[in-house]
């Protein structure tokens, strides 16, 4: 569950094909949060995703959800307080 | 009358004006119907090939033309402060010019842009050559043919930026010109990129990977650029990498333009939130966004532009006649990417097809050439 002190910056959709690829897309998104705030992500692959746990391990972002959905995994990516 | 206004003659204001005029083309002959183009410019750059500028393959004269040569005859131009647009105001429908007029419309195309933010990063404009900018790349064409010999860092400082393949091809060409010159055993050639790889793409990273190491390039990857220390020539990265150069060339941080930020109708990095399959602005339906304006998880590529503006002219087209068939923007881009002086391969894809980069071959390279030279007659009036 999200926690309630965290707000939603926005959402991206990156199930389909980009040329920065899922990593370079949300790290650009993450460079613009602000402490406290989260962006909505939704990606297709398993392999995506685990490409972005490990990103979210380097660069110090929390993933506070990670859920299965239709089109792959909605994930909640914050930029911690 | 029905007004349509095009924020921005570059190549994707360009096109989606020329198309809307040829679409409407009735009305926009019995009057019913006016498309206007505002840019505070006469000129009009096709900036794809400020890379064959900055390898000495092209004059910088030779890629400029004037931008009212471009466009149909039926679309009116607004140039210099007429044309300059100081607020887009979504909520009244109108756009303020720095004239200090302000003009209604009925829809608006917003395609002004990106820019390059020298300040996100200390030190990086003293220190980089770039070719995502005129001046910068005559700049980097001097500086090769004056090159001896030594450490030459391509750095690409934030994801996204406009022209994605851009650097996979400036640093391959940079390669093949070492070679030629004999300079390549006296080079070190480093490429840094802040996700891991050489791209974003899975499967163009792991061909254009292989070529990379085929070609001697070092890589250094995940590198997110936190400053140039231009005393010590050295570039430093947030992974904790330090790198000394002699020569840094390299792709600067991008942003949407400032008029975006002005008029509050964009992201923190001035980026347009828009729809990635009608490209209407979200909450804004009278509104439409292309090209490097959108906050849409593509290519920043005169491609997608083109591409984009099928769905755009189409749509206002729709809305004006009363029609209620829609198109939608599936993603496509395509892009070329030089493999070298003589060789090249390309990318073609869309949202749910990924791309998968044939071998190197020099009839791509001559269709690179003849796709620039085209643009001018063809794909910018909307021939094609």
């Amino acid at each position: 569950m999200t926690e309630v002190s965290f707000t939603l910056y926005k959402s991206i959709d990156l199930t389909g094909s980009s040329c920065a690829g899922v990593i370079g897309e949300l790290s650009g998104v993450y460079e613009e949060l602000r402490q406290g705030e989260y962006v909505e992500v939704l990606i297709g692959a398993d392999s995506d995703k685990k490409d972005l746990y490990a990103w979210a391990s380097r660069v110090g972002a929390k993933i506070m959800k990670d859920e299965k959905v239709d089109k792959g995994f909605r994930l909640e990516v914050a930029r911690p307080k | 009358m029905k007004k349509v206004f095009v924020a921005g003659g570059g190549i994707g204001g360009t096109i989606a004006a020329n198309r809307l005029a040829e679409r409407l083309k009735p009305e926009v002959d019995k009057e019913d119907v006016s498309i206007t183009v505002f840019d505070k410019s006469e000129n009009h750059v096709f900036q794809p090939s400020q890379l064959l500028v900055g390898m000495g393959l092209e004059n910088p004269a030779d890629i400029v033309k004037n931008e009212r040569e471009l466009l149909n005859p039926k679309v009116r131009l607004l140039n210099g402060k007429a044309g300059e647009i100081t607020k887009i105001d979504v909520q009244n429908h109108s756009f303020v010019t720095s004239d200090g007029k302000s003009h209604e419309y009925d829809y608006a195309v917003i395609s002004t842009g990106s820019t390059l933010d020298w300040e996100m990063v200390p030190g990086l404009k003293e220190e980089m050559h770039t070719v995502w900018d005129m001046d910068g790349a005559v700049q980097t064409r001097n500086l090769i043919r004056n090159f001896t010999g030594g450490t030459v860092v391509f750095n690409v400082a934030r994801l996204p930026h406009k022209c994605p393949v851009g650097p996979l091809e400036e640093t391959l060409m940079l390669e093949d010109y070492l070679k030629r010159k004999g300079l390549k055993e006296k080079t070190e050639l480093v490429y840094t990129y802040p996700v891991a790889g050489v791209f974003g793409i899975p499967n163009v990273n792991k061909v254009m990977t292989k070529i990379f190491e085929q070609r001697g390039i070092r890589v250094i990857s995940p590198f997110t650029v936190k400053a140039v220390d231009p005393q010590a020539k050295t570039i430093e990265s947030n992974e904790g990498e330090k790198i000394k150069y002699d020569l840094l060339l390299g792709v600067p941080p991008h942003m949407g333009t400032k008029v975006v930020g002005d008029s509050a109708i964009g992201d923190r990095r001035n980026w347009i939130p828009t729809d990635k399959n009608s490209l209407q602005m979200k909450d804004h339906s009278n509104v439409y966004v292309m090209g490097d304006t959108t906050d849409i998880p593509i290519s920043k590529a005169g491609s997608t532009a083109d591409f984009e503006s099928y769905t755009v002219a189409e749509n206002i087209t729709s809305e004006i006649r009363g029609n209620e068939s829609r198109k939608m923007y599936d993603g496509s881009v395509f892009c070329f990417i030089a493999t070298g002086f003589d060789t090249a391969t390309y990318i073609r894809f869309n949202y749910a097809n990924p791309p998968v980069p044939p071998p190197p071959s020099t009839i791509h390279w001559w269709a690179k050439l003849a796709y620039n030279k085209l643009y001018w007659s063809l794909t910018a009036k909307a021939v094609v």
